[in-house]
C-alpha cells in the first residue's frame, strides 16, 4: 500500500485561510459551472430572461428611460447588480458539515461564497455590458473603472449583510426566513425599476437609506455623465460597508458557540 | 511546542431540546497527549459525538476554550463533507487543497485504496452507501494527519475492504495518534492505550484500558464474558 501524501510545508494562519478560500471557490466554481459547461448557460439564462422581459415590457409600453439612457444598459446596471446582491447575500453553499474540517470556519465559507459570486457575476456583467453596447450601438461607459467598482460594492454589501444575517440566525433561527422577503422587497427600493431622478422626493427620502440604491446610482452616473443622480453618495456606501463589516465580524465571532453541526 | 494534541480548559456545552436544557459538559478540563491513542466510550447521549465535534472545531463551547496544536483529521470515513454533485476526483482534489497536499497524489492514493477507479469521475450522489464509505475512508487515509479523529467507522465495506482498512489504520498508527469514539469495545481495546468514559458527572480517564473497559461493560450490561472477548 502506498504511503499517505506528505505535508508540503507549515503555513501561517493567513495562508491557511487563503488556501481554504481558494479551495472552496474552486469547488464552488466546478459545482456551478459543471463538467460539461451546461452550468454556464444556467448562470446566464436567468438574468438574460429578466433583462429581456423588461426590455420587451418597456418597449411595448413606450416607457422612456431617464436622461436618455440606453434601455438595455439601464436594465443591465440595475438587474445584474441585483442578481449579484442576491447571490452574495444568500446562505453560503456547503452545509455546516464542512466545519468538520478542523481549520474551516463559518467566516471562510461566507468569504468564499462572496468571492465565487463576485467572480461569476463580474464575468456575467461584463458579458451583458458588451452585449448591450453592441446591440444598442451606444457609447461605452464614461468611467469604466468607477462603474465596475460601484458594481463590486454591491457584492461587498451583500456578503456583509449575509454575514450579519447568518450570525444572528444562529441565535434566532427565524431570522433566516427573512432573507427571501428582503430579496423580494428590495427589488422595489433599490433603483432597479426606477432611477432616483424619477422617484418622487417624498419617497426618495425613505429610499435613500438603502446603500444598494446608492451603488446602482453611482454606476449609472459613471456610465452616463449626463445623468446626475440626486442620491448617489460614495461616502455613504463606504460608511455602510464599514459598519456592516465591524458589526458582522463581531457578531460572527460571538455567535459561533451557537452553531449546531 | 506543547506535548499535547489538544487542550480543553473549562469547557461547558449544553443543548436545549424540547424546551429542556441538557448539559453535556460542565467545566471540562482535558489534555490529549501526543503519543497516546485515546478511546472514548459511554452510553448514548453521553456526549461522545459532541466531544468529537468540539475537538474537530465543528462546534464551539458555550464557555471555555479548545486549543489544537496538531494537524487533525476530519472524522475518518465521514462522507457528509462531500459535495454530492461533484465527482470523486473533484472531492478528493478539494480535500487535498485544503490540507495543502498535491491534488494528483491524493486523488491517485484514494483511487488506488478505494478500488473505485472506474467510478472516480462519477458524481458522489450516484455512489452506493458502500462506495461512499470506501471513498471516504480512502480519502481519510490519503493525508498524513498527526491525529486522526474516528467516529465508529471501522467496519465499512466488505470483508476484504474491512481488512484493508484495519491494516491501513495499524500502519497509520505508527505515525499518527488516534482519538476513537466507539461503542465497539473490542476496537477500543485493540487500538487505544488510554480510555475515557463519558456519562458520569466527570469523565473517567484510565491507562488500564482492558480493566476499565471490562468494568464499564459489566456496569452497562452485566456481561463480563462479552468484555473478555
Amino acid at each position: 500500500m502506498s504511503d499517505a501524501v506528505p505535508d508540503r510545508k507549515p503555513d501561517s494562519a493567513l495562508s491557511v485561510q487563503l488556501r481554504l478560500i481558494v479551495a472552496l471557490v474552486l469547488r464552488g466554481l466546478v459545482s456551478e459551472v459543471g463538467s460539461t459547461w451546461t452550468g454556464v448557460i444556467g448562470i446566464l439564462v436567468r438574468p438574460a430572461v429578466i433583462v429581456l422581459l423588461f426590455y420587451v415590457l418597456y418597449s411595448v409600453f413606450h416607457r422612456l428611460t431617464p436622461q436618455g439612457m440606453p434601455l438595455l444598459g439601464y436594465l443591465v446596471t440595475g438587474w445584474l447588480a441585483w442578481f449579484l446582491f442576491m447571490r452574495t447575500f444568500s446562505t453560503p453553499r456547503g452545509s455546516s458539515a464542512l466545519l468538520l474540517f478542523p481549520h474551516m470556519t463559518p467566516l471562510d465559507l461566507q468569504i468564499a461564497e462572496a468571492v465565487l459570486q463576485w467572480f461569476i457575476y463580474t464575468f456575467v456583467f461584463l458579458l451583458f455590458v458588451g452585449g448591450a453596447l453592441l446591440i444598442e450601438r451606444s457609447a461605452p461607459p464614461a468611467n469604466p473603472l468607477y462603474v465596475i467598482i460601484s458594481f463590486w460594492s454591491v457584492a461587498v454589501i451583500g456578503a456583509l449583510l449575509g454575514l450579519n444575517f447568518s450570525s444572528i440566525a444562529r441565535v434566532v433561527p427565524i431570522v433566516e426566513l427573512m432573507r427571501m422577503p428582503i430579496q423580494r422587497l428590495g427589488i422595489f427600493v433599490t433603483g432597479i425599476l426606477v432611477t432616483a431622478a424619477d422617484t418622487p422626493s417624498s419617497v426618495l427620502a425613505y429610499m435613500s437609506w438603502n446603500p444598494l440604491f446608492h451603488s446602482i446610482e453611482l454606476m449609472r452616473e459613471a456610465w452616463w455623465p449626463a445623468y446626475v443622480s440626486p442620491l448617489a453618495d460614495a461616502w455613504y456606501v463606504l460608511r455602510c460597508i464599514f459598519i456592516l463589516a465591524v458589526v458582522g465580524l463581531v457578531l460572527e465571532r460571538s455567535t459561533r458557540k451557537y452553531i449546531k453541526s | 511546542m506543547t506535548a499535547n494534541h489538544i487542550e480543553m480548559y473549562g469547557v461547558s456545552k449544553a443543548f436545549v431540546t424540547m424546551g429542556r436544557r441538557h448539559t453535556v459538559f460542565k467545566d471540562l478540563d482535558l489534555k490529549i497527549s501526543k503519543g497516546v491513542n485515546l478511546g472514548v466510550i459511554g452510553p448514548n447521549g453521553a456526549g461522545k459525538s459532541t466531544l468529537l465535534k468540539l475537538l474537530a472545531g465543528a462546534e464551539t463551547p458555550d464557555s471555555g476554550s479548545v486549543q489544537r496544536y496538531s494537524r487533525m483529521s476530519w472524522p475518518v470515513g465521514f462522507s457528509g463533507t462531500f459535495d454530492r454533485e461533484l465527482s470523486g476526483i473533484a472531492n478528493a482534489r478539494f480535500c487535498a487543497r485544503i490540507y495543502n497536499r498535491d491534488p494528483k497524489e491524493v486523488t491517485a492514493f484514494t483511487t488506488d485504496f478505494s478500488g473505485l477507479a472506474d467510478f472516480m469521475s462519477w458524481p458522489i450522489k450516484v455512489y452506493s452507501a458502500g462506495m461512499r464509505a470506501r471513498f471516504a475512508f480512502a480519502l481519510s487515509m490519503a493525508i498524513d494527519f498527526e491525529c486522526l479523529l474516528i467516529d465508529e467507522v471501522l467496519g465499512v465495506g466488505d470483508a476484504d475492504f474491512r481488512a484493508k482498512c484495519a491494516t491501513a489504520l495499524d500502519e497509520r498508527r505508527r505515525t499518527s495518534d488516534i482519538i476513537l469514539v466507539s461503542h465497539n469495545l473490542k476496537d477500543i481495546i485493540r487500538l487505544c492505550d488510554r480510555v475515557m468514559i463519558l456519562g458520569g458527572k466527570t469523565p473517567i480517564i484510565s491507562d488500564d484500558v482492558i480493566k476499565t473497559v471490562k468494568r464499564y461493560n459489566l456496569a452497562l450490561t452485566g456481561d463480563l464474558e462479552e468484555s473478555d472477548a
